[in-house]
C-alpha cells in the first residue's frame, strides 16, 4: 500500500503546466550558460598575436628559495593577523574573509610544494575569490571545469523548482481540503509524510540527474578534456588534493546535498504553516539573514551557512569566519533534524481545523 | 447486531474566550450499530462536526474514547479506520483528476489481505470493476472520465458518497450528505443509505440540517447542543408518541360529557390532565387499547383516541429550546 501511497505522490506532482514552463526556462538558461562559458574559449582560440599574452595566466613557478621565503612571509603574516584578531576581538568577523584562514591556505599551498619538491612546475594559483585554480588548461574552460560551473549553477535554479514543489505538497492538501480524504482513509500519517518527502526527493532528484546528464554531454562534447598535472584544491579551512573528474564527483555530491536541503526546508515549511508561498519564501529569505548574521559573526551557527558544504571542498572560495566542518555539521543536523520533528509534529498531532 | 461505534465521555475544549471555557464537547457518549442509521442533529456551533471529526481522527479528543468495531481509535488507528468510510464536511477530492481516477487512487490506499493475493493484473482489473460498479450506483458512469473540476455540487457530492462506500465500511459517516442535491438525487441517496444499513449491514452515522430527510432516513437520532446530547430518540417513538420517561405516550382522546371523562381518567391513571375543547390530552404509560376498553366500559362514547405523533422538528425545537432556557 506504502507504493501506491507514493506513485499517488508522484502523479499529483505529474501532468502540470509549471513542468513544462520550468522546463523551458532551465533549457534557456542552460543554453545561455553554455554558449557564454564555451565563448570563452571561442575568443582564446581567436587570440593569435603571440606577442601579446592571452588574457589568463599560465601559472608560475617556484624555487626552493621562493618557497622557503614564502613560508617565512606567510609564518610571520599569520602571527601578525593573531594579534591583530586578539586585539580587535570579536568584530574581527565582521568581514567576509578572514584573512587568517586565507593566509593559513596559502602556507598549506606552499609547504605542499616544499614537501613535494615541486620545483620549477607551472602551478595556477590564485588568491581571492578563486584559489582553487582547477578549472583552466592553457586558459581554456576544460570539460570539467565546464561540468563543476554549471552543476553549481543547475543546482540553483532546480533548487527553486524542487522548492516550489515541496512547499505545495501538503500546504495544497490543506488548502483544497483533499488531506481530509486522505485522513480518513486507512494509513497512518506518518506513512503519508514519508510518502510526500520521499516524492519531492525523487522529483528533485530526477530533475538535478537529468541535469547533470546534460552538463556531461554538452561538456565533452564542446569543451577540451585535458587538465593540469597536479590540482590542488585549498579551502580557507581544508586542503584537499583532488583530480578534476574526482571533483565532479564531489561536486555532484555536494550542489546535490545543498540543493535537497534547501528543498526540504521548503517541504518543512510548508508543511508546519500549511501555506506554500511561506514555504517558498523561507528558504530564500535564509540566504539574506545567512549573510547578515555573518556580519554579526553569528552566521557560522546559521543554516545556511552549515549546509554551505562547498566551503569545505574547495568549490567556494572562502570558509565561514569562525566555522569549520564540524561546527557545520552539528548546526546543519541540530536544525535540520529540529525542522524535521517539527513537521511530523505538525502532521500528527494539530487538529484539522 | 453489532457495535459499529462506541463514544465514550469524549470532551474536548477550545481554550477560554472572556474568561470562559469554551467546551466544544462536553461529556458525549453515544453508539451506533451494524444496519441501523443515526441521525446527529443540533444547531451550528453545537459540537457535532467536532464530535465527528474526533471520531475519524481529523481532530483529538482531551479525554475520552472512541471504539470503531472495538479497535480503540488512539491504540491503532490504521486497523480502526479500514472499517470507517466518511464524507466530512465537502466532498473535497482532487479537481484536476477524474471521478474515475480519484476513486482508483483512493481505493488504492485501502487494498485488503485477501487482494494483496491476488497478481497485479487481477488486482487492477477487480479494482477497475469495482470503481466503475460505485460510479454507476451513484449515477456518474457516463461522466467517470470527465475532471471534477467540472462536476457541479450535486455530482462531486455523489462522488464524495461513492468513494465513503466503495469498501463497504461497516461504519459510514456522512455530514450532510444531501448537499447540493435535487429532490430526485436526495431520494436516491436516502434509498441508496438505507439499502446500504439493510443490505451490507452498515452502521450510518448521519449529521444534517434538513429534518425532514432525516426523519425519514433515521432509526435513532441523537441531538447535541453546546457540546452535549441532549436528547437520544428512536424515530418509531417518536411516531408512536412515546416520550422520553418511562416509556409513557401522549394521547388524545375526544369522548362526551368531557368534564367527567377527564375526573374519571384522573382518577383512575393517577395522573393530570389536561382539557382543551373536546378533547383531553394525557401521559400515560397505559395504552390507547387499555384507555379504550376503560372509558366504553364506564359507559361513555369514545369518538376519538389515538397517540400524539410528533415529528422529529417538534422534538429538535422542543430539545434545543429547553437547552437554551437551562443555559
Amino acid at each position: 500500500m506504502f507504493n501506491n501511497l507514493f506513485l499517488g505522490e508522484m502523479k499529483k506532482s505529474f501532468g502540470k503546466v509549471f513542468h513544462l514552463v520550468f522546463g523551458l526556462i532551465f533549457i534557456l538558461i542552460f543554453a545561455l550558460m553554455t554558449f557564454s562559458i564555451h565563448e570563452i574559449n571561442v575568443q582564446i582560440d581567436l587570440w593569435d598575436d603571440p606577442s601579446d599574452p592571452p588574457p589568463t595566466e599560465e601559472g608560475d613557478t617556484y624555487t626552493e628559495e621562493d618557497v622557503d621565503l614564502m613560508i617565512l612571509i606567510t609564518e610571520a603574516q599569520i602571527e601578525t593577523l593573531e594579534k591583530q584578531k586578539n586585539l580587535t576581538g570579536f568584530s574581527w568577523y565582521q568581514s567576509n574573509y578572514d584573512q587568517i584562514y586565507l593566509a593559513k591556505a596559502s602556507l598549506r599551498y606552499y609547504n605542499y610544494i616544499k614537501d613535494n619538491e615541486l620545483y620549477g612546475i607551472p602551478l595556477d594559483y590564485h588568491e581571492g575569490m578563486d584559489f582553487s585554480g582547477i578549472f583552466m588548461s592553457g586558459g581554456k574552460v576544460t570539460a570539467d571545469g565546464y561540468i563543476v560551473q554549471m552543476l553549481a549553477i543547475i543546482s540553483s535554479i532546480l533548487m527553486i523548482y524542487g522548492i516550489v514543489i515541496a512547499s505545495g505538497s501538503f500546504s495544497k492538501e490543506y488548502r483544497e481540503g483533499t488531506i481530509k480524504i486522505l485522513f480518513l482513509r486507512p494509513i497512518t500519517r506518518t506513512k503519508l509524510l514519508i510518502s510526500k518527502a520521499l516524492s519531492v526527493l525523487t522529483l528533485s532528484s530526477i530533475a538535478y540527474v537529468i541535469g547533470f546528464i546534460l552538463t556531461v554531454i554538452f561538456g565533452y562534447s564542446l569543451f577540451p578534456t585535458e587538465y593540469k598535472d597536479l590540482i590542488f584544491s585549498f579551502g580557507g579551512g581544508a586542503f584537499s588534493l583532488l583530480r578534476s573528474d574526482f571533483q565532479i564527483f564531489i561536486a555532484f555530491f555536494v550542489y546535490y546535498l545543498e540543493m535537497m536541503s534547501m528543498v526540504f526546508i521548503g517541504f518543512f515549511m510548508g508543511t508546519i504553516l500549511r501555506n506554500r508561498i511561506w514555504g517558498i519564501v523561507i528558504p530564500m529569505l535564509l540566504s539574506g539573514i545567512g549573510q547578515f548574521l555573518t556580519f554579526t559573526g553569528l552566521g557560522r551557527f546559521f543554516i545556511t551557512d552549515a549546509l554551505n558544504f562547498s566551503q569545505y571542498v574547495g568549490l567556494h572560495p572562502v570558509v565561514t569566519a569562525g566555522s569549520n566542518i564540524f561546527l557545520s555539521l552539528g548546526v546543519y543536523l541540530f536544525y535540520m533534524v529540529g525542522m524535521a520533528v517539527l513537521t511530523y509534529l505538525s502532521v500528527n498531532k494539530r487538529d484539522l481545523a | 447486531m453489532t457495535e459499529v461505534l462506541r463514544v465514550e465521555n469524549l470532551y474536548k475544549t477550545y481554550g477560554y474566550k472572556r474568561g470562559y471555557l469554551i467546551k466544544a464537547v462536553d461529556n458525549v457518549s453515544f453508539s451506533v450499530n451494524s444496519g441501523e442509521v443515526v441521525g446527529f442533529l443540533g444547531p451550528n456551533g453545537a459540537g457535532k462536526s467536532t464530535t465527528i471529526k474526533m471520531i475519524v481522527g481529523l481532530a483529538s479528543p482531551e479525554s475520552g474514547d472512541i471504539f470503531i468495531m472495538g479497535q480503540d481509535i488512539k491504540k491503532d488507528r490504521e486497523a480502526a479506520m479500514k472499517h470507517v468510510g466518511g464524507v466530512i464536511e465537502n466532498p473535497d477530492l482532487y479537481k484536476e483528476w477524474s471521478a474515475y481516477d480519484n476513486l482508483m487512487y483512493l481505493k488504492s490506499l485501502s487494498v485488503s489481505k485477501e487482494d494483496m493475493k491476488l497478481s497485479y493484473k487481477q488486482r487492477m482489473e477487480k479494482r477497475k470493476a469495482e470503481v466503475i460498479d460505485i460510479l454507476k450506483v451513484v449515477g456518474l458512469d457516463t461522466r467517470m472520465k470527465d475532471k471534477l473540476g467540472h462536476y457541479s455540487l450535486g455530482m462531486k457530492q455523489r462522488v464524495g458518497i461513492a468513494q465513503a462506500i466503495m469498501d463497504k465500511p461497516s461504519l459510514l459517516i456522512l455530514d450532510e450528505p444531501a448537499n447540493g442535491l435535487d429532490p430526485a438525487g436526495i431520494k436516491e441517496i436516502r434509498d441508496m443509505l438505507r439499502r446500504c444499513a439493510a443490505d451490507l449491514n452498515m452502521g450510518i452515522l448521519v449529521s444534517s440540517h434538513q429534518l425532514a430527510e432525516m426523519e425519514l432516513m433515521c432509526d435513532r437520532f441523537l441531538i447535541i447542543d453546546k457540546g452535549k446530547i441532549i436528547s437520544e430518540r428512536n424515530t418509531s417513538d417518536l411516531h408512536n408518541g412515546i416520550q422520553t420517561e418511562g416509556q409513557k405516550r401522549s394521547i388524545s382522546v375526544r369522548v362526551d360529557r368531557i368534564k367527567e371523562a377527564k375526573a374519571f381518567l384522573e382518577e383512575l391513571l393517577g395522573i393530570e390532565i389536561e382539557e382543551y375543547g373536546d378533547t383531553l390530552k394525557l401521559v400515560t404509560e397505559k395504552d390507547i387499547p387499555f384507555i379504550n376498553k376503560q372509558l366504553v366500559l364506564a359507559d361513555y362514547s369514545v369518538f376519538g383516541i389515538e397517540a400524539d405523533r410528533s415529528s422529529l422538528e417538534d422534538e429538535y425545537l422542543k430539545a434545543t429550546s429547553s437547552s437554551k432556557k437551562k443555559g
